[in-house]
């Protein structure tokens, strides 16, 4: 069975392979007040019933994937279906729910701006999952009421993930307008793992012309974390244990790009019989890689 | 996307395409079983004993599963992922077929 990625990214807890994330940079949801309240009249309060309401959709799709995976050797097929369709439909529900979420998460931070609940409905709300394109007025809520919040690390490592042009726009504001070091050293990074993500992401489809022009603002970001601040803490780890990790990432980033020759791999098939990628050339290839997990 | 991969495979039976998977499970016995038991005929290297540490996956930089490559006659890389573009099965199929016809057009050519 295997699973769409944007579910993988919500799923990390069952472990279908890695799930889409920044290897250095997990995406973290914020930490609403657990208590929900009948009728949520504050920020906060109601920042907690749009994450309940969601939450539930989520336990649903999983407990329905477990059910479906529990299989018994006695277990017909008519029972198997009976599974795969409750799982289908939880997905379904799980997509409207998410995407509901989305939006309301959105509308809350557009009605209290300057409410700390803003900062971190939208940090939920833009991480890739959610499909929201990080638009001009959201970036105006950021720049104008929480450029220098000390919790802006959610929302910084939730834009670094979301490809829309507007995210890179509002890493490179925050870098360049917020007074607070760390803050300008988080966006910094952030601004770099968004610029990876461009050219090495899941559904990147960037080019060697891609690569050269992002090359050297990119260099030039590391080193100016490197130089200015490697001693800022970000999700609990000093930037200066990133560098390397983000210069080789940089430096891979220059294969496997669209238009580039695919490597050759030679090895054995599942019988253990070598053949080659290249023995299928003249031949359109998809090359899948799949587990059954 | 079994399913889906199983109608690509017998509707492009006569066409310049293969569907080659790089299989990321551990163990190989179990692998052949569910290979036999979800009727999976595309061929699959074996990314080894590491699963999805395995060599292939390392050198072609794959972080989640599945991971698709469309590769054109050429030996060149043309899309990344169209299963998770919009329009996503659709969006595959459509990134084939254009493939398949340009393989065609160049086979046209070659063979004048």
């Amino acid at each position: 069975m295997r699973l769409l990625p944007w579910l993988a990214a919500v799923a990390v807890g069952l472990c279908f392979g890695p799930a889409l994330t920044l290897a250095d940079d997990p995406p973290k949801k914020p930490d609403p007040p657990r208590k929900t309240v009948a009728e949520p009249k504050t920020p906060a309060e109601k920042l907690a019933a749009i994450a309940d309401a969601e939450a539930a959709a989520t336990k649903a799709v999983l407990s329905a994937q477990q059910a479906m995976r529990k299989q018994t050797k006695t277990e017909t097929d008519e029972q198997k279906k009976v599974k795969q369709e409750a799982f289908d439909k939880a997905v379904a529900e799980y997509r409207k729910a998410s995407a509901e979420a989305g939006r309301r998460y959105i509308a809350l931070a557009k009605e209290f701006p300057a409410d700390p609940a803003a900062l971190d409905a939208l940090a939920t709300a833009l991480q890739p999952n959610y499909g929201i394109v990080l638009s001009d007025d959201l970036i105006a809520i950021v720049r104008k009421h929480h450029l220098n919040s000390p919790k802006l690390a959610g929302l910084l490592s939730a834009v670094a993930r979301n490809q829309s042009p507007g995210a890179g726009n509002l890493l490179k504001a925050i870098a360049a307008e917020a007074t607070d070091a760390k803050v300008k050293g988080m966006a910094t990074f952030a601004a770099v793992n968004y610029g990876l993500e461009r050219l090495t992401g899941y559904t990147s489809q960037a080019t060697k012309a891609d690569y050269a022009k992002l090359r050297p603002e990119l260099e030039r970001q590391i080193d100016q974390i490197a130089t200015e601040f490697a001693d800022v803490v970000f999700n609990g780890v000093k930037l200066s244990a990133g560098i390397d990790p983000l210069r080789e990432r940089l430096k891979k980033a220059d294969s496997l790009l669209i238009g580039t020759a695919a490597p050759e791999i030679a090895a054995a098939d599942i019988d253990g019989k070598e053949f080659k990628l290249s023995d299928y050339r003249g031949k359109v290839v998809m090359l899948d890689f799949w587990g059954d997990w | 996307m079994y399913p889906h991969e199983r109608s690509l495979v017998e509707k492009l039976k006569d066409k310049p395409f293969t569907l080659l998977g790089v299989n990321s499970d551990k163990d190989r016995a179990a692998l052949k079983k569910i290979i036999e038991e979800k009727k999976l005929t595309w061929r699959s290297f074996w990314n080894g004993p590491q699963g999805t540490g395995g060599p292939i996956s390392k050198e072609w930089n794959v972080q989640a599963w599945p991971t698709v490559y469309l590769i054109d006659h050429t030996g060149t890389i043309r899309v990344k992922n169209p299963q998770a573009l919009p329009g996503e099965e659709k969006a595959l199929d459509e990134a084939i077929d254009k493939l398949i016809k340009e393989a065609e057009a160049a086979a046209k050519v070659g063979s004048k």
